[in-house]
């Protein structure tokens, strides 16, 4: 019996908050507060803690200087954070929607989608930068949705992967061929774009971002618990009553919605969502409840680390996030993969 | 009287605003630019900075890249006029830029290239007010170099040094002849992968050329437009068949004048019986980054060159 802490509100409400995970999450928040600070604090220019704790504090105004270094820095540090924990939380819904512990928004061709989508439409549709990001979302929605029925006519849950990564080919390819048709230049500037970097988020992105994430974060935590019965394999959950073809629907929309914005915005974060939920597992266990809010704050806190790593430890070299991220989440490929073949 | 002189002096200083020139760069923006720019910041080195250092303008900083040894370099500023990052600071890293560090250099105007820094706009202009420049837009080399003398106030020197390259143009038109109503084909040719391009527009070399009046190849006139190259199979190798063949190579990766014979050899093996150019000593092969930047010093090298060819 694991052991919970019940918030009661009246005689309906009654909320069960398992203490591990609880606890682990609070640990792991905490660590990204602490990351948070050190990442606002840490870049070329150099920052004393006293100017940065008068620029959060409220009422206290802080230097020009201030204001100008940490206009460059906060809207990255946000992005970071909250693109992190969409992400995780995609790759987390597609890993239960498929019941393929290798799925990843990246491996299923959803991040190639929403990429062609806004390549497609700023370069040749000419898309205002505003509406990418809706573009974007419609474009990993097709593709999610062409993958998942794909697959599902292979019978297969292994096929996924094999599906997802030809899929992810033949946009790559296609996006290559829009890249190079419009010149040196274009290809350069879409090459930077494709390795994920966090450099040229402004302060409208982060809005941008933020105004998805609230809604989108939110609706995942309510989801999650319903999430459960697919856990079973979908000829259970029926059998519980539960209805996994609508639920896989709608978590495969929902995991579309999430990363279409940060693809939009940074290009494609390969692998975050695959080890985000990794950890999350190792760490709670299964139960989407408890692994997806674990899984969020492990991906902000990858994300951030990624970020702010890239552009203070190599300098004057700056390391797209993309590329740390996809480094680290080989391994963790790698070690998954291992991992799930010697159980079978 | 002179105390009145004087206080009317220091008015005038004040009231003179530091942003006294709105330029409409490439991307179409009006910026408000300083009339006479100190601390010009280049984000791009084989366009811009290139240009801003042959005219003398007072350039800070500038992108870099690696080079194999791991010290950063500026491609072309480097080859043509010998910039080092003693000289000036770097910017960023070529496609790597670090915004805070071009920040701290406290730059008073930041040039940039659109094609890799459009993104990134709305951060430059916090910074410095930022022009992005496009060499890819469709106007001939010397007509953009005008172009953004212009935005750095350097109009006169342009002209000057214009002036010295039409008065050069003319005297090799005339040391060179007849020879000028000859055909020329540009390439490029890779012997690693079997790959042959064939070059519209290719910076001063293609420019060079045409102002002296060679005439380019029918092959040269169906690359797309829109595109200045065009990749084509080995087999229209007798296609690129001119009175002369230039091409480029790059030093750094172990190139020479004499690569391009190799890379043609593989590429197209005997090709020695059915190009002319060859049979007339006439293939030549340049430094990349001397003349495909656009500078008058490159331009120059390549008509003295092509001159020790009339010999």
């Amino acid at each position: 019996m694991r052991r919970a802490l019940l918030i009661r509100s009246g005689r309906h409400v009654h909320i069960p908050i398992a203490l591990r995970p609880a606890a682990i999450l609070l640990v792991l928040l905490s660590l990204l507060i602490i990351l948070a600070f050190a990442a606002l604090d840490l870049g070329s220019t150099p920052l004393p803690a006293g100017e940065l704790l008068r620029w959060l504090a409220p009422f206290i105004d802080a230097t020009r200087e201030t204001d100008a270094v940490l206009l460059l820095r906060w809207p990255r540090v946000a992005v970071a954070i909250l693109g992190g924990a969409m992400i995780a939380a995609s790759g987390h819904l597609l890993q239960i929607v498929s019941r393929n512990g290798l799925a990843d928004p990246g491996l299923l061709g959803i991040s190639q989608g929403t990429m062609a989508a806004v390549v497609l439409g700023a370069a040749v549709l000419g898309i205002p930068p505003q509406w990418l990001a809706p573009a974007g979302l419609v474009g990993g929605l097709a593709t999610a949705i062409l993958v998942l029925s794909l697959a599902y006519r292979l019978a297969s849950t292994t096929g996924l992967i094999l599906v997802g990564l030809a899929v992810s080919i033949v946009l790559g390819a296609l996006i290559e061929i829009v890249m190079v048709q419009g010149g040196m230049a274009q290809f350069a500037r879409w090459l930077a774009w494709s390795h994920g970097s966090l450099t040229a988020v402004s302060a409208e992105n982060a809005r941008m971002v933020a105004i998805w994430a609230l809604p989108l974060i939110v609706l995942t935590l309510l989801v999650a618990r319903s999430a459960t019965p697919l856990l079973l394999g979908r000829e259970q959950a029926a059998a519980i009553g539960a209805a996994p073809q609508k639920l896989a629907l709608l978590l495969t929309l929902l995991s579309a919605a999430l990363v279409a914005p940060i693809v939009a915005v940074v290009g494609p974060i390969s692998f975050l969502g695959l080890i985000a939920a990794h950890v999350a597992r190792k760490l709670v266990g299964e139960r989407p409840q408890e692994a997806l809010p674990v899984s969020m704050a492990c991906g902000a806190l990858l994300l951030l680390v990624a970020d702010t790593a890239g552009r203070t430890l190599f300098l004057p070299l700056v390391v797209p996030a993309g590329i740390l991220v996809s480094v680290a989440g080989v391994a963790t490929f790698l070690i998954a993969a291992r991992f799930t073949s010697s159980r079978r | 009287m002179r105390i009145l002189i004087l206080a009317w002096a220091i008015l005038l200083v004040l009231v003179v605003p530091t942003f006294a020139r709105s330029v409409t760069d490439h991307e179409g923006r009006t910026v408000e630019v300083p009339d006479h720019p100190q601390r010009i910041l280049s984000l791009h080195d084989w366009t811009l900075t290139v240009m801003a250092r042959e005219l003398g303008a007072p350039l800070i900083a500038s992108i870099g890249r690696p080079s194999p040894d791991g010290k950063p370099f500026m491609r072309g500023a480097r080859e043509l006029f010998g910039l080092t990052f003693d000289q000036v600071e770097l910017a960023s890293l070529h496609g790597k830029p670090d915004l805070e560090r071009i920040r701290a250099l406290k730059p008073d105007l930041i040039v940039a290239n659109l094609g890799d820094f459009a993104a990134l706009t709305d951060q430059l202009s916090s910074i410095a007010p930022t022009l992005m420049f496009n060499p890819e837009s469709g106007k001939p080399p010397f007509a953009l170099y005008r172009e953004f003398a212009g935005w750095i106030g350097k109009e006169q020197r342009f002209d000057t040094l214009k002036a010295a390259y039409d008065q050069r143009l003319a005297e090799t038109r005339a040391r060179l002849g007849t020879s000028t109503e000859k055909t020329y084909a540009a390439i490029l040719a890779d012997g690693r992968d079997g790959s042959l391009t064939i070059l519209k527009d290719y910076g001063v070399l293609t420019t060079v050329l045409d102002d002296l009046g060679f005439h380019r190849i029918p092959l040269s006139g169906t690359v797309p437009s829109g595109q200045s190259r065009m990749r084509i199979g080995a087999e229209l190798v007798g296609e690129i068949d001119a009175d002369m063949i230039v091409t480029t190579y790059l030093p750094e990766n172990g190139g020479s004048p004499q690569s391009i014979f190799n890379d043609l050899d593989r590429i197209a093996p005997g090709y020695q019986d059915f190009l002319r150019a060859y049979a007339e000593k006439h293939i030549l092969s340049f430094s990349r980054y001397e003349v495909y930047p656009t500078s008058f010093r490159g331009a120059l090298a390549l008509m003295d060159a092509l001159s020790g060819m009339a010999r």
